[in-house]
């Protein structure tokens, strides 16, 4: 049993990962922390936390916790995640991994140094359908892919205090948020991107940072791919496509919060509906995380995955600014 | 009013699509064909039951029994045959793309202006019953403000090198110019508005054509509305899907853009979904009878030579950012 203490239990975590948690094989809640000792109280006995901390470091100090899984807003990510290695403890930090390449930097040479894991949240990876996907391409099903897209849209109008629409503590805005999911979906599907054009605007809101974004990335397999977000509007297909020689997959709601997505693959015997059973992709994300730390093995989602996707964002948003295609860092 | 055509390029799409569409409408006759190629020409003519045939088009064009010309030849003959037809008197349907350049579009248009002749440029799916369905919901301000926009155009398309269409110089690019165009044309007319940024990446994934075989790009709009256009020839199991986000609703194409038959649509607004299937239809014909309407009523053609440029001039500007790394303003 690995048992997790969870810091920044309070916003996102308390509503899909947390109870995701308790359902986990092999997964334990062990405490919780947020800055609110009564907050951490109440929601230690929602969730049924053996324990509720106020701070980072009381519940580091609690020799009864494994792992820690961080759901702070991104700024505070580098930090926490190199105090807990120094705790000794493994790490699922949420994405997008920190505020730039070098906070990631930081972070995986902390962890390589204290020997612990670093797996980063992005749970898109264990969608059902996204693994079937992955498995056509490999298996050549779909040919060569030319060309592929991934849209990612909500509606998040004006929340006075939000982190996510302050530059300092979210880093950014649709791009930091939902094109982190969507760039790395691209990634796992086609490899490593070579070039990003970017365009980012704040049409519909007031906040500071950027509520839409286009951008398109080249592959260094020569595909090219669309990224499109946006925080104004409420969409219900949040489509992705991949175009192959052999074949194409049109997925719509695999993207997102939907529980009922919807795939088809065209090729030249005609089209393939799927249905497979929907999994929930947090308890994955846990199960997965619990059996690489009972095994020592490498997490299939690394840091590494982690920095390459705050390169590429991070050459978005520059390629926003100088109005330029960016070439991307290579990693490490 | 009859329109008697001539048809200069007479093989190709002329020979597949546009002359039988012709011989279709109401009020309007083939007359003669023009194509290089004497034996060729001949057969054609007969295959369509054109009174005459040409392997010149000043010889065509001073025949006076014709009052409109179709001019489907590769994209570098464009420029000259329109200014020729204009000179003598002939009305244009001219195939898209429009020409090489802007300057040549330009020729075109001060051309036909001096000789009053109209000029249409073939951008025929704004005709499809599913995009006039769109432009009216959007016109209605049923989809509240427009915020994003994407649209595809892909085939498969394997050729050898000496197909004019894979030559810079004669088809003045690749999969944009070719498929492309058509939905730098189509995102225009839906949003209403003028594309002021252009980004693009080009390339060739499979194929090693000296043009781009696949092209993506990033288009801002006037009102600040995004959009995303991709072509290419390598492609051959797509729908060209088309989305259209407003601040109230979405609507999203399958199929309507290209040359299927048949075609969905699925429109969203306040949380309202209706789901709507088209079949038989040809936006050749359409195209035909709304140069029909506009020689018949006198009425400037719906996509006309300042259109067909602002689509080249969109065209050209992704073909340089592309190649020099940057965002094109336009």
């Amino acid at each position: 049993m690995i048992r997790f203490g969870v810091i920044g239990a309070g916003g996102f975590a308390d509503k899909k990962p947390i109870p995701a948690l308790r359902e986990s094989k092999d997964c334990q809640l062990e405490a919780l922390m947020v800055r609110d000792l009564e907050r951490a109280k109440k929601l230690a006995e929602k969730h049924g936390a053996n324990k509720y901390y106020d701070s980072v470091d009381s519940l580091l100090k609690d020799k009864d916790i494994d792992a820690v899984y961080i759901a702070t807003p991104v700024y505070m990510h580098k930090e926490y995640t190199i105090k807990a290695a120094e705790y000794g403890k493994d790490i699922l930090c949420e994405k997008p991994m920190a505020l730039n390449p070098a906070e990631c930097k930081e972070m995986i040479k902390t962890c390589q140094e204290k020997r612990v894991k670093l797996m980063i949240g992005f749970m898109m990876r264990f969608h059902s359908y996204h693994q079937r996907i992955k498995e056509l391409i490999n298996q050549g099903t779909l040919g060569k892919i030319i060309s592929a897209r991934a849209q990612l849209h909500l509606w998040y109008p004006d929340t006075p205090g939000a982190w996510r629409q302050t530059p300092k503590l979210g880093g950014g805005g649709a791009i930091m948020d939902l094109g982190s999911h969507c760039i790395d979906l691209l990634c796992f599907l086609l490899g490593d991107v070579k070039e990003v054009v970017t365009i980012v605007d704040t049409i519909a809101f007031n906040y500071p940072v950027e509520d839409a974004a286009t951008l398109l990335l080249k592959f260094k397999n020569k595909a090219q791919a669309i990224v499109d977000n946006s925080f104004a509007i409420p969409n219900r297909e949040n489509l992705l496509e991949i175009y192959g020689t052999k074949g194409t997959i049109l997925a719509s709601k695999t993207i997102g919060p939907f529980t009922d997505p919807q795939m088809k693959l065209i090729t030249e015997r005609g089209e393939e509906k799927f249905n497979i059973p929907f999994i929930n992709l947090y308890q994955a994300e846990f199960e997965h995380f619990a059996k690489c730390i009972k095994e020592n093995r490498e997490p299939s989602i690394t840091a590494a995955d982690g920095l390459k996707n705050m390169e590429i964002i991070s050459a978005a948003y520059q390629s926003s600014k100088t109005k330029k295609i960016q070439r991307v860092n290579g990693g490490v | 009013m009859i329109v008697r055509w001539g048809v200069i390029g007479a093989g190709g799409i002329a020979d597949k699509r546009t002359i039988p569409a012709i011989k279709e409408c109401k009020d309007n006759r083939l007359i003669a064909v023009m194509d290089i190629g004497k034996e060729q020409t001949k057969a054609l003519a007969e295959k369509h039951g054109a009174k005459r045939f040409y392997t010149k088009s000043e010889d065509l064009l001073a025949d006076e029994e014709i009052n409109s010309v179709y001019i489907a030849t590769p994209v570098y003959l464009h420029c000259e045959q329109a200014i020729q037809a204009a000179s003598f008197g002939k009305h244009i349907l001219c195939e898209k793309p429009m020409a090489l350049s802007v300057e040549d579009c330009k020729r075109m248009i001060d051309a036909c202006e001096k000789s009053k002749v109209k000029l249409m440029i073939g951008f025929r799916m704004r005709f499809h019953p599913f995009h006039q369905r769109i432009k009216s919901l959007i016109k209605g301000g049923v989809l509240g403000e427009i915020v994003f926009i994407k649209a595809e155009s892909s085939i498969w398309f394997q050729s050898t090198p000496d197909n004019w269409r894979l030559k810079k110089d004669l088809a003045g690019g690749g999969a944009l110019a070719d498929l492309g165009e058509h939905t730098i044309d189509l995102t225009r007319y839906f949003m209403g508005k003028e594309v002021t940024e252009v980004s693009a990446f080009t390339g060739n994934v499979i194929f090693d054509y000296p043009v781009e075989e696949t092209i993506s790009l990033i288009l801002k709009f006037s009102s600040r509305a995004q959009g995303v256009i991709t072509s290419s020839f390598a492609i051959p199991y797509g729908e060209n899907l088309l989305q259209i986000y407003g601040t109230k609703g979405m609507v999203m194409g399958s199929k309507t853009i290209g040359q299927f038959p048949a075609a969905q649509l699925k429109t969203s607004i306040e949380a309202k979904v209706k789901e709507y299937h088209a079949e038989h239809i040809d936006t050749f014909k359409s195209e035909i009878e709304h140069f029909t309407d506009c020689l018949k009523n006198d009425k400037e053609p719906l996509v006309n030579g300042e259109e067909g440029l602002k689509t080249v001039r969109i065209r050209q500007a992704a073909y340089k950012s592309a190649e020099e790394k940057k965002v094109i303003k336009l």
